[in-house]
Order: C-alpha cells, then sequence, then structure tokens
C-alpha cells in the first residue's frame, strides 16, 4: 500500500521539481493543497464583474501545480462578504520556506461595474495582471492566501463607458 | 475558568500581533493616475507614497519592488528595510523622460502600436504581508500626417533620406525631417493612420533584407521589420491604397506586394509583365494604381487586385525616358515629378489621364534619387472612427441586438450568433472555461476569444461604420480556421482594431445604457459557445 502511495506521487513530484529521487521511506512526502481567492473592497461600486483567465504560482521560479477553478468566472468582486476561490495549487508544507513564493493571477480582458451612484461601464484589464508574493508561513498556517483589491482604488478613470483596472492589492490569509 | 482567560488573552494578543506591522501605498504619474502623453520629449515622474496605516505603532518596509522602473535604474529610497512612524509615509519620486512614442513603448516593455499602454506597479512586503498599488500611462502618437493634398518628396542618398513637401506652384521644398539611418524609398502616406510607409532599402541595421518603415510628421521612424518576401530586391516604388494596404514594385525583379503596413502581413503578390514603372501611385478615383513606364515614356495602370496591367496613352515625349516619382491630389490630378536631360534640373508635369497630356508645371534645381506620396484618399472621418472592444459589448444589449438585427455572425467553425443571447454568452464566458464551467483545451480556447473578436469587429462594422483595417482583419477570420498560433495572432491583431477607437465618442444615436447586472441575467450555460 505504502508502496503504491509513493509510485504514484514520484513521477509527479519528478515532473514539479526536476528531481529524479524520491525518499520512498515511511516520510514519502505528501503534496498538500492551497488555496487562492480573490475578495474586493469598494465604497463606490456596487457590482464588479472580473474573471481569471490564467494563474501561475511558483516557488524558487518553478511553476507548481495550480489548477484555475470555474469559480474564478464573472466574480463579483465588489460583493466584499465572499472571498471568490480562484485557484488551487500544491506543495509539501514544509517547502513553503525553501524559496520565493509567487503568484501571478491573469484576468480576461474586460470585466463591469455598476457604481453606487447609477452609472455603468465595463472594466479593462487587459493590461492588469495581479502578481503576488506569498508568505509561506502565513500560508501553510491558514491554507490559503486571498488577494483584496481595493476597487475604489483600483478601478481608474472613465474613460468613454471605460475604466482602466489598476491593481491596488494586499494579501491575506 | 483559568484556560478560558488564557485564550481571552491569546485572542486578545493575536490579531494585534498578526498586525503588528500595517503599510499601504500609492502611485501616480505626474500626480495622475492615468496619464496620456500627447508630446514628446515628455518628463514623467513616479511619485510613490508608502504610508503606515497602522494606528499605534511604527510599521517597518521590508522590501520595494517596481519591475517596470528596476531595469531603468529605479530603487526605493530610502532602500528597506526602513521604519515609518505612526501616521507617517515616506515619498520617492523617480523621473523619466519619454522621447518618443516608440521610447514609451521601450519603457513600458510592451510591443509598439499606435497607443501604447502600460501599468506600473509598486510592490511593498512587510512582515506577514504585502501590497501593490498602480497607475497607468498612455501615449499618443505626436504627429502623425494631416491627410491633405501635401506632396511630399524625398531625397535619399545611401543610409540616409530628407523628406520635404514640395510646392506644386513654386516648386519650392522645405525640409521636415531627415534620417541618417534610413536609405528609404517606395513611399505611401496612409490616409487610414497619418503615417509615411516606405522600404528602406539601405539602411544602418546591418540587415542585408529591406525593411518597412514608418514615417511620423516630425521624422520620428519606427524600423517595423522585414519580410522574407522583400530579399533581394530594391524596392523603389509604393502607394497606399483605399483600404490602407501598401503596394510596393521593385526595380529589377518587376516584382509587387501588396502588405498590410500594420501587421506586414502580404495581401497579395507577383509579378509585372514588362519592367517597373518608375512612379506609381494609386488614384483616389479608381482606386488602381497609374505609374510611368520610364523606358517607354508612357503612362500604365495596375490593379493589384487581379493583378491587371496595362500600358496606356502616348508617349509622352516632353517628359522622356527619365526616373520619375508621382503623386495624385485628392481631386484625381497626377502630378509627375521626374529628371531632366539636364542633370542640375528636376521637372514637375501634370499627367491627364484621360487624353494623356503631360503638361509642364515647372522646374527646380535636382534633387537626390527620390520618391513621391500624397494623402490621395480622404481621410475616415479626419480621424480615427469609433469603434469599441467586446468589454462594451457585454453590457450593451442594445448595441447587441441593432447589430445582430442586419442578420447572424458567422465564426467559422463555430455555431453562428444569431440572437442577443447567443452574443451574450460568447461575450462573458472567457477562453478558460465555457459558460457549464468545462475547461477549454488551448485550441479551443484560441477559437473562443477569436469568435469573441470576430463578431465585437462585425458589430463594430455594423453599427459604426468599423475601418478598412477591421473590414481586412475580418476577411482573414473566414480563413484562419487552423492552427492555433494563427488564430492567436489574429484575435491579437483584431482585439487591437477593436480597441483603436475607444478615445472616440460614439454618435449621439448609438449612445445606450450599460447595464452589466441585466446582460450576466441572460446567460443561460444550456450550451457551451
Amino acid at each position: 500500500m505504502k508502496k503504491q502511495t509513493c509510485s504514484r506521487i514520484l513521477p509527479l513530484v519528478a515532473l514539479l521539481w526536476g528531481v529524479g529521487l524520491c525518499a520512498c521511506g515511511d516520510s514519502a512526502p505528501e503534496l498538500q493543497r492551497y488555496e487562492l481567492r480573490l475578495q474586493g473592497t469598494t465604497s463606490r461600486f456596487s457590482t464588479t464583474y472580473l474573471s481569471a483567465t490564467a494563474v501561475q504560482v511558483t516557488l524558487g521560479g518553478a511553476p507548481l501545480r495550480t489548477e484555475l477553478l470555474p469559480s474564478s468566472q464573472r466574480m463579483n468582486v465588489a460583493n466584499a462578504t465572499h472571498a471568490h476561490l480562484v485557484a488551487h495549487f500544491w506543495l509539501r508544507p514544509e517547502q513553503v520556506r525553501e524559496g520565493a513564493l509567487e503568484a501571478t493571477v491573469v484576468l480576461d480582458d474586460f470585466g463591469a461595474f455598476e457604481g453606487t451612484d447609477g452609472s455603468a461601464g465595463f472594466v479593462d484589464a487587459r493590461e492588469a495582471p495581479l502578481r503576488l508574493k506569498l508568505q509561506g508561513d502565513a500560508l501553510e498556517r491558514n491554507g490559503r492566501a486571498v488577494i483584496h483589491i481595493d476597487l475604489d482604488r483600483s478601478i481608474g478613470a472613465e474613460r468613454q463607458g471605460s475604466r482602466p483596472l489598476l491593481p491596488h492589492l494586499r494579501l491575506v490569509y | 475558568m483559568r484556560l478560558k482567560r488564557q485564550w481571552l488573552l491569546l485572542s486578545l494578543l493575536v490579531p494585534s500581533l498578526a498586525a503588528a506591522h500595517d503599510l499601504e501605498c500609492e502611485v501616480s504619474i505626474n500626480e495622475q493616475s492615468t496619464l496620456v502623453v500627447r508630446e514628446y520629449p515628455a518628463t514623467l515622474t513616479f511619485r510613490q507614497v508608502v504610508r503606515n496605516i497602522h494606528p499605534t505603532l511604527p510599521s517597518t518596509l521590508q522590501e520595494a519592488t517596481d519591475p517596470l522602473l528596476e531595469p531603468l535604474g529605479w530603487s526605493f529610497t530610502p532602500p528597506p528595510p526602513v521604519a515609518i512612524p505612526v501616521n507617517d509615509s515616506r515619498t520617492y519620486e523617480f523621473s523619466v523622460t519619454v522621447e518618443s512614442l516608440e521610447d514609451c513603448a521601450r519603457i513600458g516593455q510592451v510591443p509598439p502600436s499606435e497607443s501604447v499602454e502600460f501599468t506600473d506597479t509598486l510592490q511593498i512586503g512587510w512582515d506577514q504581508g504585502m501590497a501593490t498599488c498602480s497607475a497607468r500611462v498612455q501615449c499618443v502618437p505626436a504627429d502623425t500626417f494631416v491627410c491633405d493634398d501635401t506632396l511630399y518628396v524625398s531625397s535619399s542618398a545611401g543610409t540616409s533620406t530628407e523628406l520635404m513637401p514640395l510646392d506644386p506652384t513654386t516648386l519650392a521644398t522645405t525640409p521636415v525631417s531627415s534620417s541618417t539611418g534610413f536609405g528609404y524609398d517606395a513611399m505611401g502616406l496612409s490616409h487610414i493612420d497619418g503615417y509615411l510607409y516606405a522600404i528602406s532599402n539601405r539602411n544602418l541595421s546591418g540587415d542585408p533584407i529591406p525593411h518597412v518603415v514608418r514615417v511620423d510628421r516630425v521624422g520620428n521612424i519606427e524600423d517595423l521589420g522585414s519580410l522574407p518576401e522583400l530579399a533581394g530586391q530594391e524596392w523603389i516604388v509604393g502607394t497606399i491604397m483605399e483600404d490602407g494596404s501598401y503596394v510596393i514594385g521593385s526595380f529589377l525583379g518587376s516584382q509587387w506586394l501588396r502588405l498590410n503596413p500594420v501587421t506586414l502581413e502580404v495581401l497579395g503578390q507577383g509579378t509585372l509583365p514588362t519592367t517597373t514603372p518608375t512612379a506609381w501611385a494609386a488614384n483616389p478615383l479608381d482606386n488602381k494604381i497609374y505609374g510611368y513606364q520610364s523606358y517607354l515614356a508612357r503612362m500604365s495602370v495596375f490593379d493589384p487586385y487581379t493583378g491587371d496591367f496595362t500600358v496606356f496613352g502616348p508617349v509622352l515625349g516632353n517628359v522622356g525616358i527619365q526616373p520619375c516619382s508621382c503623386a495624385f491630389q485628392q481631386d484625381g490630378t497626377f502630378l509627375l515629378y521626374c529628371y531632366t536631360s539636364d542633370p542640375t534640373v528636376d521637372a514637375l508635369f501634370e499627367v491627364d489621364l484621360v487624353n494623356g497630356v503631360a503638361t509642364l508645371l515647372g522646374s527646380t534645381p535636382s534633387l537626390a534619387a527620390g520618391d513621391m506620396a500624397s494623402c490621395a484618399f480622404p481621410p475616415a472621418q479626419g480621424a480615427t472612427p469609433a469603434v469599441r472592444p467586446s468589454g462594451y459589448y457585454m453590457i450593451h444589449e442594445a448595441a447587441l441586438e441593432r447589430c445582430l438585427a442586419s442578420g447572424p455572425v458567422k465564426l467559422g467553425l463555430l455555431p453562428a450568433v444569431v440572437t442577443k443571447e447567443d452574443a451574450l454568452r460568447l461575450l462573458w464566458s472567457s477562453p478558460a472555461f465555457t459558460l457549464g464551467g468545462e475547461h477549454r483545451s488551448e485550441e479551443q480556447a484560441a477559437r473562443h476569444a477569436l469568435a469573441r473578436q470576430t463578431l465585437t469587429g462585425v458589430c463594430n462594422q455594423r453599427l459604426f461604420g468599423g475601418t478598412p483595417e477591421l473590414q481586412r482583419l475580418l476577411l482573414d477570420t473566414t480563413t484562419t480556421l487552423g492552427r492555433t498560433r494563427a488564430m492567436s495572432r489574429l484575435e491579437r491583431h483584431l482585439g487591437e482594431a477593436n480597441g483603436r477607437g475607444l478615445d472616440v465618442a460614439l454618435p449621439f444615436s448609438l449612445r445606450g445604457r450599460a447595464t452589466p447586472s441585466h446582460a450576466l441575467e441572460q446567460l443561460q450555460p444550456r450550451s457551451s459557445p
């Protein structure tokens, strides 16, 4: 049984880390799943819809296994009570301190907003991937990182019915 | 009881420990969050503020990074780690000079285009936290040519070229710009974007293949790159057609190419049945190229869409066997500028295309081998026509209804868009997932993204008249079905074309209310567009 687990993990570990060795003993490393979420805060917008199209998480520059989730589509990030689940990513808990953990979330070209003043338009997110540095120990403790986007500062000046996304972010765990 | 007290103590302690440092940042460029640069050179001052927002404790900035500005010599000053007292902040200013639109693209690390946009992002880190803040720069062309009847002539020797307007009445020339790095010829002045396109047969890049260059009104030259089809020939004639395509002809091989000057796609090519005219220009009245066959001293007409080529009219004895260049005025007047038997003198003629008579307008001291160009076709509304990117159609249901009222939009291998709901399902689903939440493969994603841009482009044409560039790209979508890379490239070009008129206001009759939430309610994930 143990052997089977190891043989299943072995190719994955080798693939992810370029490491050809696996400690096939009692301490076979288990990958743990972590969450990346997105949550907005705003007093100016009643709705703000954004979708993600790609996500990458790297450890010391090497890509980790990540999975963008359907819940990352058409997220109303103006709803401050919900942290949308954008992606899962996997690593061994002890790895969180082995190198810089960085995440990039690419948003779909356009989103949309409705202002509390009755205005509405589309959000131009073409130039605005969300880039983040994760704190390994906080991530390990909480199992997730939540991107807080300050929409009041991130949604720029109106230009013929559109507003550019200028990400103002913070990470909480 | 004691345990409970400990827990209480701990729960009070933990939040305050977790938030022992708390910082926020702010970036502005020339005191704006979005700066539009229209004049060059321009100084951009990036002002970055890191503020301690902890109510009672100092916060230590551990790290500050700015990937955009770092290559330009930026490093946050004072360098982290730096303790910031309560209610205090640290401000750092960094200035960059933008010399031109091209330089703006270099600084922004984005591909050069007619409207360069980039975002500067400051990322700050502290114990147990990070934040980012951003500001945007948009650079627009400094000086495109005004599309009127001005005649431009070039004087080129080796890798140098001077460009000057020629007054057809006085034959006076006034240098407007000069280049020492590009010897260019085969000029065409585009009424679509106001740039002069030319072929640099000789330049300092060290590349033996000729390059396509783009010249603006103040002489900035952008090297658009080369094409294998340009190799081995000297390109001496060029003109812009009504649809904005650029047709060039080579001297020895009598070859011709029709290019999209923006994407450098080859739209047509062939070999002329006789020597290449030394002068050619597209006639705004019939969109055909009229040229002067120097060895025959006769006129020719060439249709680059059919390949038909005809020599016509009498021998022009007063022009003679001389190299010439030519240009049309917007009313169809054909002007021919030629060498004469006197090597110190050039002559300007008007040629009547009906009876084939050349009338001498005057003569002037000779210029070095050159070309002539004018903006023969009237500019589309004098400026970029209004178009809108797909984001507009996501939230304007009335615009979609109007667009689809004139029929379904065909999307190659994907089902045609017939109803507003079809359109909304396509526009609101991303290349990553179907509306039903299924992952798209790389090929499906490329096809979806292209379909979205195609719908947007067709609606731009139907509602706002579109642009010739858009028309050309939409034609290409009907033939680009297969390869993922080709679809992605076309999708990018279409996306640019669909976004090019964003700063132009819509006609009043087409302004409608945006209704994002209502549009979203129309999505029913029963099919997977």
